[in-house]
């Protein structure tokens, strides 16, 4: 094939190829934008905390009182698709503390030495409610014998 | 800056490392070096770690600097590239459309509830080594996390290497990682695509990679994940072993080498990959009877220096496998489902042409007259999925699901190959490859010598 023509079938090619890619750039540009707008002038702790408001205020919360050598258990009061997300995005925020969470206000605690009680938001328990164990009785007894640390809108730590 | 001066310091290092067997100016030192570099300075972390030495970024870089006066002593030579024609300056223009659109996004972003693999795998584990200051802490409590504590730690200890120069646990810093590799990606191809065809070729495929959207999204949306690093290491292996197989070059066997040996150590997918690349490379070497003991070396040092590490480590620590197909048992149902789902391949919005082309490739590599060693592009594309089709049948994960959650980031990870194989035959049928001032002399005569034999 000449040069030329090789030209022209290579501008063919890439024409019809940003032709196929050209709806996701769109939709990109103006996600992109709306992002911008939205996070840009925000710190990065801002920006975790709006993309996941109660958990990553309640890890904050979690990380100021207890130390990296503490060891927590986590009553969480939330459906059971986000204690599976909690159980491994709390960590990420937490570590190196020793973390469990669970959704029974009768889960053992045998080495624990600080307890959260976290509550999840409405909106999200509205998407997926509540299917543990969750006795307000014996959460008071649980709690009673310990120091409050921090009590916040939907996290309080014991110890 | 981080991103920056982390990606910097990774294609010196990997420039140092490497650089004697990369050719091709600029664009490959820089792109084959940051590739070379991040998994060389993720071992260097391994070591330090198990030698109880501190991950100080003055520490990591030192041994580096002896080699790196040598080197500036030397004064590298980098060709200036003649002028960029009108398809040139349109495919450079086009190269940057994603990129512009997508870059300033994944800056903005923080990690995300879509990015699950992200912060419940690869970053936390960056960000738990850290913290720790070595990897003994974490593979100690290997049974405590939702992880997957077998994976391998390519990506894991560059980023915690990009948290030691931030000089804080960052998580912007350590998920700029993929968007540095999918720039590598970028350079990667186009320096293998401009070996074995013409300029024009070369950067309009690169641009078409450039705007693969479902490559954007794992590099960009999934910032955080190893599948972009994996694309690199898997092009890069596949690219120099059919360097090698096409010119006899011991260098670009090394390269194969040393780029499927970090393939394996970024994910286990590039275990399977290294298998392959291996056999095929042990099997010419033995079959046309080489006794260059350099050239086994090159093969056997790599993977001894990458995996058994790793290997060892994880036992010593009883980290639980994640093997596939350890569980022993198979499903083989599960073969015409996951068969059914390649079909994915084929859809425009997430691939656009690429699979298509591919296709087209396959058809006229007869015509295109590349020979036998064009064939192992597609062999290893096919044989990646074929060990997809093996965890598939193994049933460890609801087959449903794993489909959804997985086969996307795979195909995206074969794509640059798949159009790597299919800009050669473009450029084999359209243009005549223009590579002989990339060869070196010597070897360039030796090989004319051959093929004038041969004739």
């Amino acid at each position: 094939m000449k040069p030329h023509r090789a030209h022209l079938a290579l501008f063919a090619l890439l024409t019809l190829w940003m032709c196929l890619a050209w709806p996701h750039l769109d939709e990109q540009f103006s996600t992109t934008r709306q992002t911008l707008a939205a996070l840009a002038v925000v710190s990065w702790d801002e920006r975790t905390a709006a993309e996941w408001p109660a958990g990553y205020r309640a890890a904050q919360a979690v990380a100021r009182v207890v130390p990296p050598s503490g060891s927590v258990l986590v009553l969480a009061y939330t459906g059971p698709a986000a204690l599976n997300y909690y159980q491994a995005r709390f960590p990420y925020y937490l570590y190196p503390r020793r973390l469990r969470v669970a959704d029974r206000t009768d889960a053992p605690s045998d080495t624990e030495t600080y307890l959260v009680v976290f509550r999840d938001a409405p909106a999200t328990l509205a998407r997926e409610p509540f299917r543990g164990h969750w006795d307000s009785r014996q959460l008071g007894e649980r709690t009673a014998g310990r120091t409050r640390l921090f009590a916040g809108d939907r996290v309080e730590v014991y110890r | 800056m981080i991103a920056l001066a982390g990606a910097a310091l990774a294609a010196i290092v990997g420039w140092l490392a490497a650089g004697r067997w990369i050719r091709g100016g600029w664009p490959a030192g820089a792109a084959l070096g940051f590739a070379a570099g991040a998994g060389v300075l993720s071992l260097q972390l391994l070591a330090y770690s198990l030698l109880h030495l501190p991950w100080k970024p003055w520490l990591v870089l030192l041994p580096w600097a002896p080699l790196a006066w040598q080197r500036l002593r030397q004064r590298p030579a980098f060709q200036r590239p003649a002028p960029p024609n009108w398809l040139e300056v349109l495919a450079l223009l086009a190269m940057l459309a994603a990129p512009a659109l997508w870059l300033p996004y994944e800056r903005a972003m923080p990690l995300t509830t879509r990015g699950w693999d992200a912060w419940a795998i690869w970053l936390f584990k960056a960000k738990a080594f850290y913290l720790d200051g070595n990897v003994q802490g974490v593979l100690a409590r290997a049974g405590e996390f939702a992880w997957q504590p077998s994976y391998p730690l390519l990506v894991p200890l560059y980023g915690a290497f990009l948290h030691t120069l931030a000089g804080t646990a960052s998580d912007a810093a350590a998920k700029s990682l993929s968007p540095c590799f999918f720039f590598a990606l970028l350079g990667v191809f186009y320096c293998l695509a401009r070996r074995f065809t013409t300029r024009p070729a070369a950067l309009v495929f690169t641009a078409m990679l450039a705007n693969l959207h479902m490559v954007n999204i794992v590099a960009f949306e999934l910032a955080g994940y190893a599948d972009t690093a994996l694309s690199v290491y898997l092009l890069a292996g596949a690219g120099f072993l059919y360097a090698w197989l096409r010119d006899g070059q011991p260098s670009d066997l090394a390269l194969a080498s040393v780029f499927s040996s970090l393939a394996a150590w970024t994910k286990n997918e590039g275990l399977f990959f290294l298998a392959g690349v291996g056999t095929v490379a042990a099997a010419r070497l033995a079959v046309r009877r080489i006794p260059d003991w350099r050239c086994w070396m090159a093969v056997l040092l790599p993977p001894a220096v990458t995996v058994l590490p790793w290997l060892v480590l994880r036992r010593w620590y009883h980290v639980p496998a994640s093997d596939l197909f350890a569980a022993g048992r198979w499903n083989w149902a599960n073969l015409v489902p996951g068969i059914g789902s390649f079909a994915q391949a084929f859809q425009l919005g997430r691939y656009n042409l690429t699979f298509w082309l591919l296709l087209g490739a396959l058809l006229a590599a007869r015509r295109a007259g590349l020979g036998a060693p064009w064939w192992i592009l597609p062999g290893l594309a096919g044989w990646q999925m074929l060990g997809l089709l093996g965890a598939y049948a193994a049933g460890r994960n609801d087959l449903g699901w794993w489909i959804g959650t997985s086969l996307d980031r795979i195909l995206a990870q074969l794509a640059p190959l798949a159009l790597f194989a299919s800009a050669l035959i473009f450029g084999a049928l359209a243009a005549p490859a223009q590579t002989e001032h990339l060869t070196p002399r010597r070897e360039s005569r030796n090989l004319k010598a051959k093929r004038s034999k041969t004739k």
